[in-house]
């Protein structure tokens, strides 16, 4: 196995894909307006014709590479590139006006890439383990552990559980389009051979979200011409890097929020900004300088941004092992997965093993790499922040297009990305989640076919069935869990609101 | 009450419960019917939860508070947008892609509010240069 990886890496391509999804997830991160998920999903048909390990390796190191460039424009321009910067901002522009930006840069590469690698490492140690449980799965547990994947959506439907909800249905009801797989029937195909194959995953999640965020931006098209942020006036300092004798005093800041932001990515849903968030609370409950938290704390910074970039990781782990995605993110990385022929279980682990492990490895590489090449180009990166959106969302969408007509080489599925992208558009404005809708799409097929066939195994006795396999009483307390968790703290919310 | 007062929530409550009737009748007319046991099980939990969001929506129309319009302002900017995309999307199906970016680019820009003609035409030429040696030599695509 060990020969493989080796070879893996002798390939030009997954050298190509690492230095492409390190530098231009950071390029992306950096610009507000632009996220990593909707660098991921327009990347995503050009991952067909590349080799899995290359394919996979750039998608993650985009991931985790727009969360550290996000961080960049955050602390030099007070402007988060990615939600999951907002606490970086707070701390990191106080530093830049004291003339410490370069500082409070290298601060947040070196704890990004801590952040990061450390939640790889986690991802090599816990993800092979708890791929093996998977082995003992049959059709009643895939039904159920995709109903758990879609009890996510508690997290992700934002302000609304009963929207988050409705929208996860929609999603499971778009998947049933197309050609059943147990039963061969034709279903809501209105007569069209290129509906067979039901939708395809790669346009709607173009269309979701880059076209809906194109769609966003024009809603100001008037100021579409000014530069989306001013350039700063202050001098960014020399020093860069924390010195050897600086670096203890944060090492515990960097332990802890690398264990909450791995741990808040395998809780599914929560995403980079919560792993962020939580981190900073603590870094702040526990320093020995509360004082300077909000005028330009080094310890808050490196909290946050160690923090959210553990999280991807994290989020890999139920991901890789369950199909279970632990963020919004991660769910477009399980489209590029699948597009792979490399299905999250125990096969990744063993059969696919080589391949997987020059992915994880990839992954931890990219970590490292992010943080030297971050390092190198952070005060130019800045400067892509004044593209104006006159030039940028032109350009996104020409490629959105034409990424979406690669995969088949058809029209339809360009028009079927620009009906997901106004289907997108009206889902943000209403506050309807597109996550959920996604999650439900991806989920479906397999929560379909894991039910249909259960009921056929189970020979008229379902409940007996399903209550006499100890994997699936877990599986069904976990899923009771999981959404009496969010519940609970919704009705808490309500009631403390009044 | 006012129809453009109508919280949005009863307008999407009320677009996907017509659907959801549409779609479930069409699922019994499968031509096997276990097909349709899934889809229906999730048509009617669509129901149910829609139903649940146009009450919703009518109890925020009364209160008239956090107050969401479906026809708010602000729309015309990403509606000229989704128009431009589908021109685009079907000058492409006729001429192809080169000929309809080199059209749809400065035009999108210029209406962006964009005057500066270097960067115009660099952008489009860099882009469509972009594309030909990613797509067609590279991936060797079939351009539209």
């Amino acid at each position: 196995m060990i020969q493989e990886i080796i070879s893996n890496f002798c390939s030009v391509q997954v050298w190509i894909g690492l230095a492409v999804g390190v530098i231009g997830g950071m390029v992306v991160g950096a610009m507000p307006g632009l996220s990593g998920g909707m660098a991921i999903a327009l990347l995503l048909p050009v991952t067909y014709s590349m080799e899995p390990v290359a394919a996979l390796v750039m998608l993650m190191a985009i991931y985790t590479s727009a969360m550290t460039g996000g961080s960049i424009s955050a602390i030099l321009l007070h402007t988060p590139g990615t939600p999951a910067n907002a606490a970086t901002a707070i701390e990191g522009y106080p530093l830049t006006k004291q003339g410490r930006g370069l500082e409070a840069v290298g601060m947040s590469m070196l704890s990004s890439g801590i952040g990061g690698l450390s939640s790889a490492i986690a991802l090599l140690v816990i993800a092979p383990p708890l791929a093996m449980v998977s082995l003992k799965f049959s059709e009643p547990e895939s039904f159920l552990i995709s109903i758990f994947g879609l009890t996510v959506i508690g997290s992700l439907a934002g302000n609304s559980i009963l929207k988050g909800l409705l929208m996860g249905l929609v999603g499971l009801f778009l998947a049933t389009v197309g050609m059943d797989a147990v039963t061969g029937t034709l279903r809501y195909t209105f007569g069209s051979d290129r509906l067979m194959n039901g939708i395809q995953m790669v346009p709607a999640l173009i269309g979701l979200f880059t076209i809906a965020q194109v769609m966003s931006n024009c809603e100001d098209y008037r100021n579409a011409n000014k530069s989306i942020l001013e350039q700063s006036n202050v001098t960014l300092g020399k020093k860069m890097l924390p010195t050897l004798k600086e670096l203890p005093l944060y090492a515990w800041t960097w332990i802890v929020s690398s264990v909450i932001g791995i741990v808040v990515g395998i809780l599914p849903g929560a995403g980079g900004n919560i792993g962020s968030w939580i981190s900073y609370d603590q870094a702040k409950k526990h320093s020995k300088h509360k004082e300077e938290f909000g005028n330009g704390s080094m310890e808050g910074l490196a909290a946050c941004e160690t923090g959210n970039n553990a999280v991807t990781g994290g989020s890999m782990i139920p991901l890789m092992t369950l199909s279970i995605p632990g963020s919004p993110n991660a769910a477009i990385i399980l489209g590029g997965l699948l597009i792979q022929g490399l299905v999250p279980g125990a096969r990744l682990f063993t059969t696919q093993a080589p391949t997987t492990y020059s992915i994880l490895i990839g992954f931890a590489l990219s970590n490292i790499l992010m943080v030297f090449v971050g390092l190198a180009i952070a005060r130019y990166v800045v400067n892509v922040t004044k593209i104006p959106n006159s030039i940028l969302m032109p350009v996104v969408v020409s490629l959105a297009l034409i990424g979406a007509y690669a995969i088949n080489a058809s029209m339809f599925d360009v028009f079927i990305t620009i009906f997901f992208g106004f289907l997108g558009y009206l889902m943000n404005k209403f506050e309807l989640s597109s996550a959920a809708l996604i999650l439900g799409l991806i989920l479906g097929g397999t929560a379909e076919r894991g039910l249909m066939l259960s009921l056929v195994m189970s020979k008229g006795n379902v409940l007996g069935y399903y209550l006499g396999r100890p994997i699936c009483l877990v599986l069904m307390a976990l899923i009771v869990l999981s959404i009496a968790g969010p519940l609970a703290s919704h009705i808490r919310g309500k009631q403390k609101n009044g | 009450m006012k129809l453009k007062n109508i919280h949005a929530d009863v307008w999407i409550g009320g677009v996907l419960i017509v659907l959801s009737m549409i779609f479930f009748a069409m699922a019994g007319q499968f031509s096997n019917p276990d097909a349709a046991t899934w889809p229906k099980a999730i048509l009617i939990g669509i129901l149910i939860l829609s139903a649940m969001v146009v009450v919703h929506g009518l109890k925020l129309t009364q209160l008239k508070t956090g107050q969401s319009r479906i026809f708010s302002e602000g729309l015309a900017g990403p509606m000229l947008a989704l128009l431009a995309i589908v021109l685009y999307a079907v000058l492409m199906n006729f001429t192809g892609y080169f000929v309809s970016t080199a059209i749809f680019l400065p035009l999108g820009m210029f209406f962006l509010g964009q005057r500066n003609w270097k960067a115009i035409f660099g952008v489009t030429v860099g882009l469509e240069l972009f594309v030909y040696i990613l797509f067609v030599v590279q991936l060797q695509l079939r351009m539209p």
